[in-house]
């Protein structure tokens, strides 16, 4: 019965949002089947879009990933960067996407590049700083451990800090590939040009042409996309650390 | 001869704070050597300053050259890796492989047959087994006990008690353990130092008159009881 609720909440949001687009015009708002039609119709940009969009998202998240957990590594070694650094990545983190995305248009041009930056900028630092925690997160006694049979400073590393430091990150994770979408989106609304297609600038042209059907199927296809990120890094997570986090 | 050898031992905090200052102690090589004392007074970062895991300030530990061990309060099993990878850890740590080493230690302490499982999937008690073989599995000549048993209950203690003076006897490394338990004290050591402090400072040391091998009769007797009561009193 509780497995069954979710898929009850989504029926009757369906069923709400084709009873309330019977009372408005498809214009403002398309029924279900309006925006299946639409998505039928779009499939081949749409699904080159969502793809594009994908590939965005995951560049970024592998750029973020590199200076995210390598950022965090190298606090760890020496804790003056951290000090000097940290505070300007949690302030980049406070300055608005939607704001740097015109000037990164102005330095790279148009182009899926911008999409590929603004999406490593959202998710950098939700990577950067849950390494950060996660590196830090050993107990005293089991770091005097390895300190008793004298590991070093890349065996505490690897033997220790790093599987610790797993549960944390993949958390870390869950909302990065989330935000990584939306920084592609984003960096599409600002800097796509239509050629290669992809979701953001599907959005930002079907509602100009005032096809509201095809700017919700492209929102959909996002909302799937970030799901389909959502629900590797649960896989992940339940390959990786299932058998040993979450028990005790 | 000793195991350890605290000379003239000062250790400071950072903030200034005396832990100890010109504190002398000496364990004898074999014996186990129990320390008790109020709660704060120093008996772990006495026992981190033996292990070398905090350099004194002045005055000096020595050791001879040696395997040491130390077991925490906590079993302190990394949880991702099975028991028998938990206990290989030390080799590991120095480059060894001694596959035969590791099943003979779990068999010491009565865990062989759950080598390969996951920490997550063992009682306290099997944990603490474990935590124990891995101190032993590089057969060390000094082993450091950090209330080792004192998160088990009443009846696991009491056969881990056992099973550890047994491997003790077959052994014949030298212990120094810290406990809050003054009948676990009695009943393991062969010296008792009371502690008092911070900053920490040897009240008495108390020589336990009971024979060995130690056999549970013992804690029933009266020589025991007197022993037991002259130390509740020293604390
Ligand atoms: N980093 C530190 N800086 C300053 N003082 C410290 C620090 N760490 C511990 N202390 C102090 O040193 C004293 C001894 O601590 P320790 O853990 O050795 O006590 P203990 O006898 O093992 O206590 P317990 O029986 O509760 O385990 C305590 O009073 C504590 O407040
Ligand atoms: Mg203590």
């Amino acid at each position: 019965m509780s497995r069954a609720l979710p898929f009850l909440v989504a029926l009757l949001v369906l069923l709400a949002w084709w009873a309330l687009s019977l009372t408005q015009p498809e214009i403002l708002l398309p029924g279900p089947m309006q925006v299946l039609e639409a998505g039928w119709t779009g499939r081949v940009r749409l699904g080159t879009g969502l793809l594009n969009t994908a590939l965005s998202s995951l560049g970024g998240l592998a750029i973020a990933s590199g200076i995210g957990l390598g950022g965090a590594t190298l606090f760890l070694r020496f804790s003056w960067l951290e000090r000097a650094f940290y505070p300007y990545a949690l302030f980049m983190q406070t300055v608005p996407i939607i704001a740097i995305a015109p000037v990164l248009v102005v330095w790279l041009g148009y182009g899926a590049s911008v999409a590929l930056c603004t999406a490593a900028i959202v998710c950098f630092f939700p990577i950067l700083s849950s390494a950060n925690a996660g590196l830090s997160s050993p107990s005293r006694s089991e770091v005097e451990l390895l300190q008793l049979y004298g590991a070093s400073w890349t065996q505490t590393l690897i033997k220790l800090r790093l599987p610790r430091a797993l549960p944390t990150v993949l958390a870390g994770y869950r909302s990065a590939v989330g935000l990584s979408v939306i920084g592609a989106i984003v960096g599409e609304f600002v800097g796509a040009t239509g050629d290669p297609v992809s979701l953001g600038y599907l959005v930002i042209s079907s509602s100009r042409s005032a096809d509201t059907a095809t700017t919700f199927a492209a929102v959909c296809a996002s909302a799937v996309l970030a799901g389909i990120l959502f629900a590797t890094v649960r896989a992940i997570e339940g390959w990786a650390i299932g058998a040993w986090h979450g028990h005790s | 001869m000793y195991a350890v050898r605290f000379q003239d031992l000062s250790f400071t905090w950072p903030n200034g704070e005396a832990l100890c200052s010109g504190l002398d102690m000496v364990v004898q090589p074999g014996e186990i050597l129990a320390l008790v004392g109020p709660s704060g007074c120093g008996k772990s970062t006495l026992l981190r300053l033996a292990a070398g895991l905090l350099a004194p300030s002045s005055g000096s530990v020595e050791r001879p050259k040696g395997e040491q061990a130390f077991v925490f309060q906590k079993p302190t099993l990394l949880p991702w890796r099975t028991l028998q990878e938990n206990v290989a850890l030390p080799l590991e740590l120095v480059g060894r492989s001694d596959p035969a080493a590791v099943i003979e230690v779990l068999e010491l302490v009565g865990l062989a047959e759950h080598a390969t499982k996951l920490p997550v999937t063992l009682s306290g008690g099997m944990q603490m087994r474990a935590s124990l073989a891995r101190a032993l599995v590089t057969q060390p000549e000094l082993v450091l006990l950090d209330e080792a048993f004192s998160a088990l209950d009443g009846l696991t203690r009491r056969r881990l008690h056992l099973a550890f003076l047994e491997i003790w006897r077959a052994k014949g490394f030298s212990v120094l353990m810290v406990t809050h338990d003054l009948d676990e004290a009695l009943w393991l050591a062969d010296r008792v130092v009371v502690l008092e402090g911070p900053p920490v400072r040897l009240k008495q040391v108390v020589q336990v008159e009971l024979d060995r091998p130690r056999a549970r009769e013992q804690l029933h007797t009266p020589a025991f009881g007197a022993q037991l009561q002259g130390l509740e009193r020293l604390l």
